[in-house]
């Protein structure tokens, strides 16, 4: 019989933490995306509106 | 939040892979499932789709929000993030893989034999191939295949699968190697050549050849040697590369470990011709860079080979030449694209690949720019060499990039970037310029340059290098060499490839980029031609020599090593020089010639040209030689610097480094120098540096102390305390007693003393200290525990504390001291076998009887250290003495007899032994032919041109005597018996011919080192006849040989051939080479004689006979000093540490010399064997042997007393042992009877003529390799 340690399982939180920073970033990013884009429209309405 | 749930609470599959156990008998696929990584793997794929699902998909969702496009920044920010999702997925895919496999891998290992494994594994699973063959070899090499076939299909199928699983290099394992030594030393080199044949060559790897190929070409070396072959490796190469024909991955991959020197052309011929295999390219990779001359010419012949190569190792060079971007840039796209990313994705090739994607076509730029990312750049990298080209690209770190211009030093870009900057505006100074480029000049590659433009046009006004000179307002050092050395090279004898070579070398050498020009100009260029560089040792070489020394800094260097790096000081880096200066022993005009490029050794060594980086101003002057008040802070740097330096070399050099330095300071006044004044008179230098206390002990323990803050030297206090160490203990390296010593001073009274040192203290030494009264108790304590150690080792004891206590290591080191021939084995290890060895053989483990301590009285030595005036006085007569054009013709014309003599000794068949003679003959005939020639054409003109008749009569009779002459050494045949050829010689060459005497010479001197090999191997190995320089030992060396054994034994005038060991010569032959060699009337008036005598003279002066003696006392020991005796003797035998500790050899007994015996003083001083066997008659006799006083005891006394008193107690020994004859071995030193040449010279003095005695063959009798019991070898015994 063969004793397995968890190894693998220290791969996988690797793996959930790499992943973790990427949502965060992909999230911001997102976040500045549509900010940009509030502003943007924010500017044009203050535009149309003067 | 859902991924923190998954963390903290496992599901199935986790819980699965905490722990599980798996059955052996399952398969493959049962155990995937039992370890449930399916599931993860499935998991981590969907986090991942969901991610991506996450990523544009929503920012398009946004962008329809509000009714426009999403921008391409968001869009490609996102991407990149989705390919790193990805690569996550694909990192913890091959994580959980590679596991897996290792299960299986062990699972498998367990049921099925290693053979059978590698059979299933091809045609099964996958399996992490490394860990598993590393287990089953260890089976292997219990029980290795044995027959070839065998072997080859085991292996065959790891390969196979290797290949497979990871694409790399098959390892292929060392039972190959094991069978083919056995089959070599079964059926000899030529099978085990066949048999790796056989092997199918993609089975090894480079590294693996490289073993193998090192163990054939010195097998094939050995043989060629012993078949008479070849004299040297050189002429053994064309034997070699017909022996392995076919196998060029071998050759390549071993010649180099194997000390062949192949030229350039052998090489790239064996390049051309090597295979597709990995092994193949990889030789043509890692040798490609090792052959420094390979020129244009050579490049575009590999060119074809090389790019398949680097396509397939090593694809970012592709980038580097256009002739190979070409050829890339034809690949089909995908192709080029896998390569490129493969590219990024290795560490050390990403930043070059980056700068050079400018080059590669769009289409497959932009596929691959994505994952770029744009502000990863190195400040270093040398490709960047259009930094609009990245703008361009929206590379936006503007830093990044004029930094990298800047720092790359493409002088045009600079140039350039300069210019749009506006030079004034920037704010660069004179001196900022003036260092810009410099550093920039110092790091281009001009050797690039130089291969397209040539030398001389590469300082053209249109060139780069050109302008950037023109642009200074005052020329800076670099360029001006440069151009002095274009101008000059036409003047050396040296042809083009030489000269491109040359400079190649020095400007190219990435690791000493300016420095080395630098250096070269202060030697002044006439020097390059006689460091020989281009046909002997790269500096880089040179470099690397130094780099390991200064590895090893505390190994002593051998007397070998420090002429070859002194030749090579030309080339030294400065920096390496500076921490080795002191291993040098340079004479004072090297010293001074090196002196100007010190400083900055100091600087760039330990760190204080950072500060020179800041004071621009002075970083420019000081390379320019000029000195300059420094800041106080930079003054206060070099204090701190200086107190870092060895002790000894400091003390040594201080004066010389004040001068190179270029700031005025008073190193007379600094704390460290009055300490080590105090030092000097505590313990004074001695002569031989090899055994000079300061070096050995002094600079350690101060290096150590220093390191570990526990004194800082430029604190006065500090000063103190390690003078008074040394007063209370000795110069004795051991630091853990000068930590304490330093922390009892520190503290005023016993509370003071901190507690870990208190604790310490009571640990090792096993005393309570709360019962003491005061500080002087521990002190005490700590002598008495010194003393005890010795005295235990002194009585054949084995201290306790050695084991127990890190003091009690200390001081075995210390006593034990280091030699030349150390092996680092354990001394715990020693100490059990000895133990276990006492209880098997109680008897045996004990000294025996009768063996007993004894004192010696000798006469003391005392050397006076002379004044600086004397001692300049004396360097100056010694230098008046050896600076002597007519000592130095007959030194010359010895040194080129023993050469060529030395050339034609054969040692094995007589047959070619003779052959060699009489070629040389022939050569030697043709040089005397032509002086007499020439002779006569010169009587031939002068006679044209006489008015006189009579005289002309006169000189016509003359030239016929030439001619009859000639003809006479024309019919000479020569003769392979010596005596005979020179007999006749003498006959047929007129009297005044210089080359008839030099062939007398020669040949002569081959007679002697066949008669007495001994003697001129004594010669041999104190001379270094690559140098012509005559030094003090070579004049020492040949008087020696001169007066003992030419004068002695070859030409004694009685001729009995018994004691010449050469058939008797005619009156007229001796009488011959008697004026030959200078011994024919008193010898006194022999030059070389005459002027040793005068050298001994000065080098004497301030040595004194006294009548105080010195009590040496001589001390018997079986144990730990016999072991360790080696050691303590500094002698070869310290590798035989294990056999003694075994207790092999019963028959050998250490004496132990020992100096203060029984005070605080007490010091093992060398040592001596004396070994208890038989003559082959079988009478009892005593061999001394290995009697190695240290050398610093041989200053110290009168030599020969010492020697000749120690064989005296020997003789009273052995009567106490009722041993009736006392032996010493008769020969050179270094080999059995002495490691000290004073010894063996006694012994040769006194003992040359007695017979030769045989002992039984034996172990002892053989003991470190020495045949002594073989009357006719070159170690036989003499009575005494």
């Amino acid at each position: 019989m063969v004793t397995k340690p968890n190894q693998n399982l220290a791969a996988w939180n690797i793996f959930q933490g790499n992943m973790r920073i990427l949502k965060k970033k992909q999230k911001q990013i997102l976040k500045d995306f549509r900010d940009r884009l509030t502003a943007q429209q924010v500017e044009q309405l203050k535009g149309k509106l003067s | 939040m859902p991924h923190d749930s998954i963390r903290h609470r496992p599901n199935n599959a986790e819980r699965k892979l905490q722990s599980v156990e798996v059955p052996l008998e399952m398969d493959a696929d049962k155990i995937e499932k039992t370890l449930g990584t399916q599931e993860l793997q499935e998991k981590a794929e969907t986090a991942v789709s969901e991610f991506v699902q996450n990523g544009i998909p929503q920012a398009e969702k946004i962008a329809a929000e509000f009714g426009v496009e999403v921008d391409e920044q968001t869009r490609v920010e996102l991407e990149r993030l989705n390919i790193q999702a990805k690569q996550a997925e694909d990192f913890f895919k091959s994580s959980i893989k590679n596991r897996l496999l290792d299960v299986r891998a062990k699972v498998l290992n367990k049921v099925l034999p290693g053979t059978r494994i590698a059979e299933l594994a091809t045609h099964t699973a996958e399996f992490p191939f490394r860990q598993k063959l590393e287990r089953t070899l260890n089976e292997y090499k219990k029980s290795p295949p044995e027959n070839l076939e065998d072997i080859i299909n085991t292996y065959s199928n790891y390969s196979n699968l290797h290949n497979r699983v990871s694409q790399a290099n098959v390892e292929f394992p060392d039972v190959l190697e094991s069978y083919l030594r056995e089959v070599k030393e079964k059926h000899g080199l030529d099978k085990a050549i066949q048999d790796y044949k056989k092997v199918p060559p993609e089975l090894f790897s480079y590294d693996r050849n490289t073993t193998l190929g090192y163990w054939f070409v010195q097998e094939a070396c050995n043989e060629i040697n012993d078949k008479g072959l070849a004299r040297n490796r050189e002429d053994a190469i064309p034997f070699i590369l017909e022996k392995f024909k076919g196998m060029n991955e071998l050759v390549l991959s071993g010649y180099r470990a194997a000390d062949l020197p192949l030229k350039k052309e052998d090489i790239l011929k064996l390049l051309m011709e090597s295979s597709d295999t990995p092994a193949g390219k990889w030789g043509i990779l890692k040798n490609i860079e090792n052959i420094s001359s390979l020129g244009q010419r050579d490049y575009d012949q590999l060119s074809d080979k090389l790019f398949d190569v680097y396509l397939d190792l090593d694809p970012t060079r592709l980038l580097l030449s256009e002739k190979h971007l070409q050829s890339f840039n034809e690949l089909p796209e995908d192709v080029r694209t896998e390569k490129i990313t493969k590219m990024l994705s290795n560490n050390s090739h990403r930043f070059a690949t980056q700068l050079r994607l400018i080059d590669i076509p769009d289409s497959v730029r932009d596929k691959i720019w994505p994952i770029v990312d744009k502000n990863d750049f190195s400040f270093k990298n040398q490709f960047l060499k259009n930094a609009d080209a990245f703008r361009e690209l929206g590379v936006s770190n503007e830093d990044a990039i004029n930094t990298t211009v800047e720092r790359n030093a493409r002088v045009g870009e600079l140039l350039e970037f300069l210019q749009q900057k506006d030079i004034a505006n920037y704010g660069f100074s004179e001196a900022d310029k003036k260092y810009a480029y410099e550093k920039m000049i110092a790091s281009m590659k001009p050797d690039q340059l130089l291969r397209i433009q040539g030398m001389r046009k590469c300082f053209d006004d249109e060139q780069i290098a050109g302008v950037a000179y023109k642009v200074l307002s005052s020329p800076i050092p670099e360029p001006r060499y440069l151009v002095a050395l274009a101008s000059n090279l036409d003047s050396i004898q040296l042809n083009s490839f030489q000269k491109k070579d040359l400079i190649q070398k020095m400007l190219s050498d990435p690791n000493s980029q300016g420095h080395l020009v630098h250096s070269l100009e202060k030697f002044g260029l006439s020097q390059v031609e006689n460091y020989h560089i281009i046909d002997t040792v790269a500096p880089e070489q040179a470099f690397s020599e130094l780099q390991k020394l200064t590895a090893l800094q505390g190994e002593v260097i051998t007397g070998e090593q420090k002429k070859l790096l002194r030749n090579k000081l030309a080339f030294q880096l400065p920096q390496s020089f500076l921490s080795n200066f002191a291993d040098f022993n340079l004479t004072e005009e090297e010293e001074k010639a090196i002196a100007p490029i010190l400083y900055e050794g100091i600087f760039v060594n330990l760190g204080v040209d950072r500060s020179f980086q800041v004071d621009m101003l002075a970083a420019t002057r000081a390379k320019t030689g000029e000195r300059i008040p420094f800041t106080p802070e930079t003054q206060h740097r070099f204090e701190n610097l200086f107190a870092q330096a060895k002790p000894s070399a400091f003390r040594k050099y201080a004066s010389k480094l004040n001068e190179a330095i270029p700031v005025e300071m008073d190193l007379d006044n600094l704390p460290i120098n009055k300490t080590y004044g105090q030092l000097e008179k505590l313990q004074a230098r001695s002569a031989n540096e090899d055994h000079d206390p300061w070096k050995t002990d002094l600079d350690p323990l101060v290096n150590k102390a220093i390191e570990n803050k526990i004194l800082n030297l430029n604190q006065p206090k500090d000063g103190e305390i390690l003078v008074d160490f040394v007063k209370e203990y000795g110069m004795n390296n051991v630091p853990t007693i000068l930590e304490w010593h330093a922390a009892l001073e520190r503290s005023k009274t016993l509370a003071d003393l901190p507690q870990e040192i208190k604790k310490q203290i009571e640990k090792e030494l096993k005393i309570e200290i709360g019962s003491f009264e005061n500080k002087g108790q521990i002190t005490k304590e700590i002598k008495k525990f010194k003393g005890r150690i010795q005295e235990t080792l002194l009585n054949d004891e084995i201290p306790e504390e050695f084991l127990t206590t890190e003091v009690g290591k200390e001081i075995f080191g210390m006593l034990k001291g280091n030699t030349h021939w150390e092996k680092n084995d354990s001394l715990a290890d020693m100490i059990y076998k000895w133990r276990s060895f006492s209880r098997r053989k109680p008897e045996l483990a004990k000294v025996p009887e009768n063996y007993q301590e004894v004192s010696m009285s000798i006469p003391a030595l005392i050397r006076r250290s002379l004044n600086e005036n004397e001692e300049e006085l004396a360097q100056k007569k010694e230098n008046e003495v050896l600076d002597n054009p007519h000592l130095i013709g007959i030194i010359q014309s010895l040194d080129s007899a023993f050469k060529g003599a030395d050339q034609i000794q054969s040692t094995e068949s007589e047959e070619e032994d003779k052959e060699k003679f009489l070629k040389r003959w022939s050569e030697l005939k043709k040089d005397i032919i032509e002086e007499l020639t020439q002779e006569r054409h010169s009587l031939d003109l002068r006679i044209q041109n006489e008015p006189k008749e009579q005289a002309r009569i006169g000189m016509s009779k003359r030239v016929e005597k030439i001619a009859e002459d000639i003809q006479k050494v024309e019919n000479f045949e020569g003769s392979a018996n010596l005596n005979e050829m020179m007999e006749g010689l003498i006959k047929v060459v007129p009297k005044k011919s210089k080359n008839g005497e030099a062939a007398l010479r020669q040949i002569s001197m081959k007679q002697m080192m066949e008669i007495d090999p001994a003697a001129a191997a004594g010669l041999k190995e104190n001379i270094d006849f690559t140098s012509d320089r005559l030094t003090p030992e070579k004049l020492t060396a040949w008087n020696t040989y001169l007066v003992d054994y030419i004068n002695e034994h070859y030409l004694n005038s009685e001729q009995v051939e018994e004691h010449t060991k050469h058939p008797a010569f005619s009156a007229e032959l001796l009488n011959e080479l008697k004026s030959l060699y200078g011994l024919n009337e008193d010898l006194k008036k022999n030059l070389v004689i005459q002027l040793r005598d005068k050298l001994q003279s000065v080098r004497n002066q301030g040595v004194e006979a006294t009548t105080k003696t010195i009590d040496v006392s001589l001390v018997p020991n079986k144990g730990l000093l016999r072991i360790y005796g080696g050691d303590i003797g500094d002698a070869c035998y310290s590798s035989q540490h294990k056999e003694l500790a075994e207790g092999d050899y019963p028959g050998i007994t250490a004496f132990t010399f020992v100096t203060g015996r029984g005070t605080v003083n007490e010091r093992l001083r060398g040592s001596l064997l004396a070994i208890e066997t038989e003559t082959s008659k079988g009478e009892n006799v005593l061999l001394v042997r290995a009697n190695n006083p240290q050398e610093n005891l041989l200053g110290q006394v009168d030599n020969d007393e010492l020697i000749k008193q120690t064989l005296e107690q020997m003789k009273k020994l052995a009567e106490r042992r009722g041993i009736e004859k006392v032996v010493v071995p008769l020969d050179p030193a270094s080999a059995s009877c002495s490691n000290r040449k004073n010894v063996a010279s006694y012994y040769r003095t006194k003992f040359s003529d007695a017979e030769r005695i045989a002992l039984e063959d034996m172990p002892e009798t053989n003991f470190n390799g020495y045949d002594v019991w073989n009357p006719h070898g070159s170690h036989g015994v003499v009575e005494i």
